[in-house]
């Protein structure tokens, strides 16, 4: 077990991730590179080689091996880890599905990063997307610290009894990845206090022999995905207990589902995920600054969807600006993930606010203050207008 | 029946079609495992036929796992062990990890998977179970499928350009896994036809830790077209003909099992399969030339 | 005729699996030369086809498409009108996936079915193979030709003759698109062998109802299944459904050499130490690799039609 204090330093998402792993005694890590999720890879290996901790940890052959070592690492009781990015995520899709769907509580890190083609490293959210629906948990950061702390979260919950489900923490490519930022690394006599081990009821073993996943038909798999969709509905729960358990040892992570940043008054409100949410906070102060009433809400736990809270958070509200880093071609009204998202969740309000989609930074392109600005302005006027003009607007691309 | 012990670790009562050569090699490779052991399956009649559905012949552990991945799921179960081991999670002990591929999994869409299983320094054994096709799909060619077979993906065309049936050359996974990986510490050629050839073997591999590897001939009575109760005769007839060789490499040797004094011709056993029933006189006659040509410079049969 | 018509035909998976489909497509499309509509299919499950395993095949024929668009996305029909039985020994019942245990033969027909079986005993004899049923069908027996692959053109003769689901016209048209002889379509209509089965008739016990399937809480997470236990065999699925020929040894003629045994496929010999072998009939297919692989000849293969204990 590692030595090291809890301690201050300047890193990158990536290594802080990889003290997460190092810190919850992961036992087997499956590497395969690709940017920009490759640097927890070599902080790990680094880690390893000084004996900081001890795992087995492997150099695979593709994202494909990479994820299924660790799926069955996990299938006889390790604590695994693994990860990828943008088209790597995509290669490993067999092997994430199946994750999932054989309950094994493994940790991933997306770094999230465009798909090909044309080939480009910076942030997308797609790739992720495109597993939303298979019964992973997702969680993503805004910076480095809350990378490693949603690692350490995601073990925590994944391997509950109640859930036995994977979790994958999203880190936004560059801008959380490897943009070095102060973080608070804990001690490993606090992570001790948080993190149980990993007890799995049905691990494979001779003393205790049985068949995992035999071939099954329409009289068994209907089954099967009702198990699944019961374990996601205890996931809530098991998210607020987690939460709080966290926030009393390290005193951060206190919003478990969203960060809400000057909501309560706020005539106008802009949701988002991930790293955008520095600059939409400088934004949100700018615009009071102006006397506009506007908040923010990030969403950090996209699966499961916190329908709830959002739904009580937005009902009421004079517009909603939604900003997606992502595309869903040919959707309702073409819009983004988020957007689509968030419609359904207002659906049955009966004061559901007017909501006008932004899709903005693909393939890395910074959302920035500027970029608040624009969308603002749009915003307001639908906030005036009681209704947008246009659903989904394509922010600061080249036409 | 000496050196084949007599219990089952693969039992009796899966969905596998009369005469299964595959079902015969699980049998026999898990008697030899022993119950110490956790088996991984792919996708494969080895899955789907054992377990339809929603139910196992397996009295050992056993898992699943996809098309491509038997190298990876050996590999990650093995380095489990091993971690859980060292840390004191569970207690030390010998727990075999036994890798069953199908032709098609192990050295076309798992080749990957496979090969990189073979560079790391972990405790398995995969044995490909070679019915030369993917079977459980209904009989398409693999990369394993002997040039001249007739498959689905395949089927002997009235036009020249597909009038042989599988253009293909059957490749060869042992010599590929002996000579391509350092780390690899015994690679074997079996037949479910010579049992205790076979048992020993496994047992061989499994002493020796990892990575090993063991391709295994099983004839398939649907996929190459023979009547069910012929299967070890036509097994004993690939080796006696020296279509299939029995071997051992170790440290890199090269030792041989079992070489008939007189080799059959390559005919007696073409004309016992329904997949070759549209072959010529002159195809035989080419497969016997290569076959007899490549048995003088020791590559190992097949064509 | 606004209802719909089932047909299914019942074989084992490569031996009679071709003929099987063969059989339901002719007559879908016979029926849609009639000016009907039909659609064919065999049991998704099924699929891939096993040798000697048993398989169904099915087709629906109606005069409106309305009537039939409901049961198009199904994988089997509740009840059939005409089931063809394609190799006699499925008299012993049928039991092709696991958790199902062996099922009748006759558990999908209706009052009044027409069951059609390639065989060249007459329908009383072979009605002391058949379960008792709790309804009245008819029971005509016809010649195939060939015990495990039988021609389709007697079959189909023989259906024409006794249901008038399609013309025989368009049967006759359909298949001398393929058949340049239909002699043994024509004759068969005179060889055929029928009799009216009263309910409660036939020679085996009856069969009970289909077993309960677990419930999502009931099954264990991460689809995990109980191993066989040690030195046994898996309760869930037996393979004596999968026999046409029985293996019996002849203990006198036997050198204990254990070839039978260590070669069966099934592992359904028994044979511990110095012991005779003795084979397990639930877990024999009846692959007849035993026969082969014995040095002294001591074990033959006989036709079977029913095993002596239903389980």
């Amino acid at each position: 077990m590692s030595q090291v204090k809890a301690r201050r330093e300047l890193i990158t998402g990536c290594v802080s991730v990889a003290h997460a792993i190092r810190l919850s005694d992961v036992d087997v890590i499956a590497a395969y590179p690709i940017r920009p999720y490759t640097g927890v890879m070599n902080a790990v290996a680094e880690m390893l080689g000084a004996g900081e901790f001890d795992a087995e940890y492997l150099v695979a052959d593709s994202e494909h091996g990479q994820f299924e070592i660790g799926k069955h690492a996990s299938m006889v009781g390790a604590r695994a880890f693994v990860g990828s990015s943008g088209v790597g995520w995509a290669y490993a899709m067999e092997a994430i599905v199946i994750t999932a769907t054989n309950r094994a509580p493994v940790v991933a890190l997306v770094g999230n990063r465009a798909l090909d083609d044309p080939g480009a490293f910076g942030t997308e959210h797609n790739e992720t997307f495109m597993t939303r629906d298979i019964g992973w948990m997702f969680s993503w950061a805004a910076d480095a610290q809350e990378a490693m702390d949603l690692t350490l979260l995601s073990y925590r919950i994944s391997e509950d009894p109640r859930v036995m489900l994977p979790s994958a923490v999203c880190a936004d490519g560059s801008f959380v990845t490897h943009i070095k930022y102060p973080v608070d690394i804990p001690s490993q006599e606090q992570v001790d206090q948080f993190l149980p081990p990993y007890k799995r009821s049905s691990a494979l073993h001779p003393d205790n022999p049985f068949t995992v996943a035999p071939q099954c038909n329409e009289e068994y798999v209907f089954e099967t995905r009702k198990q699944i969709d019961d374990a996601v509905r205890r996931e809530h729960e098991v998210v607020l207990e987690a939460h709080k358990d966290f926030s009393k040892i390290f005193d951060r992570q206190h919003e478990p589902f969203l960060e809400t940043y000057m909501t309560e008054d706020a005539d106008i409100i802009f949701i988002g995920i991930g790293s955008l949410a520095l600059a939409a906070r400088a934004s949100v102060r700018e615009f009071r600054k102006r006397g506009k009433k506007v908040g923010f809400i990030r969403i950090k736990r996209f699966r499961p969807f916190p329908t709830e809270e959002l739904r009580s958070l937005l009902k009421g509200r004079e517009a909603v600006g939604v900003v997606d880093i992502d595309f869903s071609f040919g959707s309702p009204n073409h819009g983004g993930v988020v957007y689509q998202e968030i419609r359904s969740t207002l659906y049955d309000e009966p004061d559901k606010p007017p909501i006008v989609n932004f899709i903005a930074g693909l393939g890395g392109r910074p959302v920035t203050v500027a970029t608040f600005r624009e969308m603002a302005d749009i915003t307001f006027k639908t906030a005036e207008r009681g209704k947008p003009e246009r659903d989904v607007y394509w922010i600061d691309v080249r036409v | 029946m000496a050196g084949v012990p007599e219990d089952e670790f693969y039992a009796s009562g899966h969905r596998t079609c009369q005469g299964c050569g595959p079902a015969l090699a699980c049998r026999l490779v898990a008697k030899a495992a022993g119950g110490r052991t956790i088996f991984l399956g792919s996708t494969g009649c080895m899955y789907v036929a054992n377990t339809s559905y929603y139910s196992t012949p397996w009295i050992a552990p056993w898992m699943h796992t996809q098309l491509g991945a038997i190298g990876s799921a050996a590999v990650g179960t093995a380095a489990g062990l091993r971690a859980l081991m060292r840390k004191g999670k569970i207690p030390e002990e010998k727990i075999n990890v036994v890798g069953l591929g199908g032709d098609g999994g192990a050295m076309d869409i798992g080749l990957s998977s496979l090969s990189g299983a073979m560079t790391h320094d972990q405790d398995h054994l995969i044995v490909l179970y070679d019915n030369e096709s993917y079977a459980n799909t209904g009989i398409q060619a693999s990369s394993l499928t002997p040039w001249g077979a007739n498959t689905t993906f395949t089927p002997p065309g009235a036009i020249e350009k597909y009038r042989v049936g599988n253009p293909r050359h059957k490749k060869n996974a042992a010599q590929l896994i002996a000579a391509g990986h350092p780390e690899v510490k015994y690679v074997a050629t079996a037949s479910i036809a010579y049992p205790q050839d076979l048992i020993s073997k496994v047992r061989t591999a499994l002493a020796k830790g990892g990575p090993t590897f063991i391709h295994l001939l099983a004839p398939c009575p649907k996929g190459w077209g023979f009547p069910a109760d012929k299967t070890i005769d036509i097994g004993k007839l690939a080796v006696e003909t020296g279509m299939w060789s029995l071997y051992e490499i170790v440290d890199g040797k090269r030792k041989e099992s079992y070489e008939p004094s007189d080799l059959k011709p390559v005919k007696d056993y073409i004309r016992m399969q329904d997949r070759f029933s549209h072959l010529t006189d002159e195809d035989i006659e080419k497969i016997q030339e290569k076959l007899t040509l490549k048995r003088k410079i020791k590559v190992p049969a097949p064509v | 005729m606004e209802k719909i018509y089932y047909i299914e035909t019942n074989g084992r998976g490569v031996k009679s699996d071709n003929i099987a489909r063969e059989i339901v497509d002719t007559i879908a499309t016979a029926a849609l030369k009639d000016g009907n509509v039909a659609i064919s299919y065999m049991s998704y499950g099924d699929d891939p086809v096993r040798v000697g395993i048993p398989m169904k095949a099915f087709t629906a024929v109606s005069s409106k498409w309305e009537s039939i668009e409901g049961e198009v996305a199904r994988y089997n029909p509740d009840r059939v009108n005409v089931s063809f039985i394609l190799d006699q020994t499925l008299s012993k019942g049928v039991e092709n996936w696991a958790n199902m245990g062996r099922r009748s033969i006759l558990e999908k027909i209706k009052l009044g079915a027409l069951v059609i079986v390639n065989t060249t005993r007459t329908p009383e004899e072979y009605l002391t193979y058949l379960p008792k049923t709790d309804l009245d069908y008819t029971l005509v027996t016809i010649d195939g030709g060939d015990i495990e692959r039988p021609s389709v053109l007697p079959l189909l003769g023989a259906f024409v003759a006794e249901s008038s689901i399609v013309s025989e016209q368009a049967l006759h048209d359909t298949l001398g698109e393929k058949y340049p002889n239909l002699e043994k379509f024509v004759e068969s209509a005179a060889t055929l062998k029928k009799m009216k089965v009263p309910k409660g008739a036939g020679g085996m016990p009856p069969y009970g109802p289909p077993p309960r399937l677990p419930g999502a809480s009931e099954m264990p997470i991460a689809v995990v299944v109980p191993a066989v236990p040690e030195k046994g065999r898996n309760p869930n699925y037996k393979t004596s459904s999968n026999r046409t020929y029985k293996q019996s040894i002849d203990l006198d003629q036997c050198i204990r050499c254990k070839n039978c045994w260590i070669f069966c496929p099934d592992g359904a010999i028994d044979m511990r130490g110095d012991e005779l072998p003795s084979i397990d009939y639930d877990y024999c297919s009846g692959c007849g690799i035993c026969v082969n692989t014995c040095p002294v000849g001591a074990i033959d293969s006989q036709i079977e039609f029913k095993v002596e204990v239903m389980k």
